[in-house]
């Protein structure tokens, strides 16, 4: 009898089931729109394009999925706190989704232009986000937070990037005409990226929360180092 | 009359029912003009806590006690101290309405005629306020000479609720007061109690966790005798700091 599962538990695998699924949807559109933008592939995008309604769908049945756990079950302490984050989590993730058509987009408003450099940063930086995104539902799906320190890290590493490739940009800029759309473009999608990593991060502090019932705010821009990137 | 920061302190109370160690050590207070609920699993010693801060449990046989009860600062346990006049001080109402077999007035002047009032329209304006009060006196304002018994049982609890506020006590301590009652009566008490709370202070034993949730500002979570733990009840519904708590609430004991 006491390894029966509770109604409620039922309806929490359903729904850790789908965040799952989003994750690995929203993983899957971020890197191939950043394969699109780099290889300025036009039917790769279209495909990110299609995507989105899958991402969009599968966020509305989780919000459904939450609204009918609460309202039938009543659900208390660390079942509350964690449909309470499992609610903000898909929304988050559906906001990487976005970012990631919306690259996808541009993809398809370069179909006229060529890259004037080797494109490193933007898919690095797609990459980091990936990795914090990684971390972060490890903590939601898993309840594992062993690997939050490394947050930290990546913003760093994620910050770094994304000032350099400014600098790389406006110098590109000085001496080079006819790159002026690119260039914008670039810059765009480096500030997806960095939005993308951004709501990862807030998935982290819900993660924290859901697990430790405490309220956390991680990250250096929270320990008086401000970020230097430009965004 | 001595300095009190609440009208009931616990100070280390503990009980037996003969060799049966009940409450162990309880130490809190009960926040004026509040709702505090008092919730645990059965026989976890909830209404025992709570019979223990009227003096209910004098009568028991074998009912032993350490530690104090303050009210308003003096401990209601003390040698000179009255229980007549501590009951006009803190009202109970129990799980199963228990109307007098009188009518809906004479329920509601029992106590204050008990305790000297005579005057008619002094009188006929208490069964008016406390029936207003709990919300009954829309439904049988006209009915005031019929017999109590007659009411419905959502009605007969708030007669009782309208009872116990006749002698006007600053705390009114409820056991369990919608067990027994179906949902649509349990919810207008429930709202009465959110209500009463502006001008009593309120303590409320319950073993519903939602009802807890619903109704109360302070919540208690009694487990075998023990105090386990004792705070905000929007603290303990979002964050238990205690294992225990935590699988009581999320239905995992009790």
């Amino acid at each position: 009898m006491k390894d029966m599962k509770t109604q409620l538990e039922f309806y929490l695998e359903e729904i850790e089931r789908r965040l799952e699924r989003l994750h690995e949807l929203v993983i899957k559109a971020l890197i191939d729109s950043m394969e699109s933008f780099k290889n300025l592939d036009q039917k790769a995008a279209a495909k990110v394009k299609d995507q989105a309604e899958d991402i969009d769908e599968l966020e509305e049945k989780i919000e459904e999925n939450v609204l009918e756990t609460i309202g039938r079950r009543q659900p208390v302490a660390k079942d509350l706190r964690k449909l309470s984050v499992y609610l903000q989590t898909a929304h988050n993730l559906y906001r990487v989704g976005r970012y990631s058509y919306k690259i996808a987009h541009i993809t398809y408003l370069c179909k006229d232009l060529k890259h004037f450099k080797e494109l490193v940063s933007l898919p690095h930086l797609a990459e980091l986000a990936k990795q914090t995104l990684d971390i972060a539902m490890q903590g939601i799906l898993k309840g594992d937070l062993s690997r939050i320190d490394e947050l930290e890290k990546l913003e760093s590493e994620s910050d770094k990037e994304t000032s350099d490739m400014f600098c790389e940009i406006a110098q590109f800029l000085r001496e080079k005409e006819g790159i002026e759309e690119m260039a914008l473009y670039y810059i765009l999608i480096g500030r997806y990226c960095e939005r993308a990593a951004d709501q990862a991060f807030q998935i982290a502090e819900k993660a924290v929360y859901m697990v430790k019932g405490k309220r956390v705010r991680l990250g250096i821009a929270y320990k008086g180092r401000a970020s230097g990137a430009p965004h | 009359m001595s300095e009190f920061k609440y009208h009931i302190e616990v100070q280390n109370l503990s009980t037996w029912f003969g060799k049966k160690h009940i409450l162990k050590d309880i130490t809190c207070y009960f926040k004026d003009n509040s709702v505090t609920a008092v919730m645990g699993p059965s026989g976890c010693g909830k209404s025992t806590l709570l019979r223990s801060l009227n003096r209910l449990n004098d009568l028991v046989p074998n009912f032993k006690r350490s530690g104090t009860v303050l009210f308003r600062g003096e401990d209601i346990y003390s040698s000179g101290a009255s229980v007549y006049d501590l009951r006009t001080r803190i009202g109970m109402v129990f799980q199963r309405p228990n109307p007098f077999p009188m009518s809906i007035r004479e329920n509601l002047t029992y106590g204050p005629k008990l305790h000297g009032i005579k005057d008619e329209d002094e009188l006929d304006k208490i069964v008016e306020t406390t029936l207003k009060k709990a919300a009954l006196w829309d439904e049988v304002k006209d009915d005031l000479d019929h017999p109590a018994p007659n009411l419905s049982g959502g009605q007969q609890q708030r007669l009782c609720i309208a009872r116990a506020l006749s002698v006007n006590p600053p705390v009114i301590l409820m056991d369990e007061p919608v067990s027994s009652l179906d949902p649509i009566s349990a919810a207008k008490i429930e709202e009465l109690i959110v209500e009463l709370k502006n001008d009593y202070t309120i303590i409320l034993v319950t073993h519903n966790v939602q009802q807890a949730f619903r109704v109360s500002d302070l919540a208690a979570f009694l487990y075998l005798g023990e105090l386990v733990e004792f705070d905000e009840t929007k603290r303990i519904l979002e964050a238990p700091s205690d294992e225990r708590t935590e699988a009581f609430i999320t239905g995992r004991i009790g």
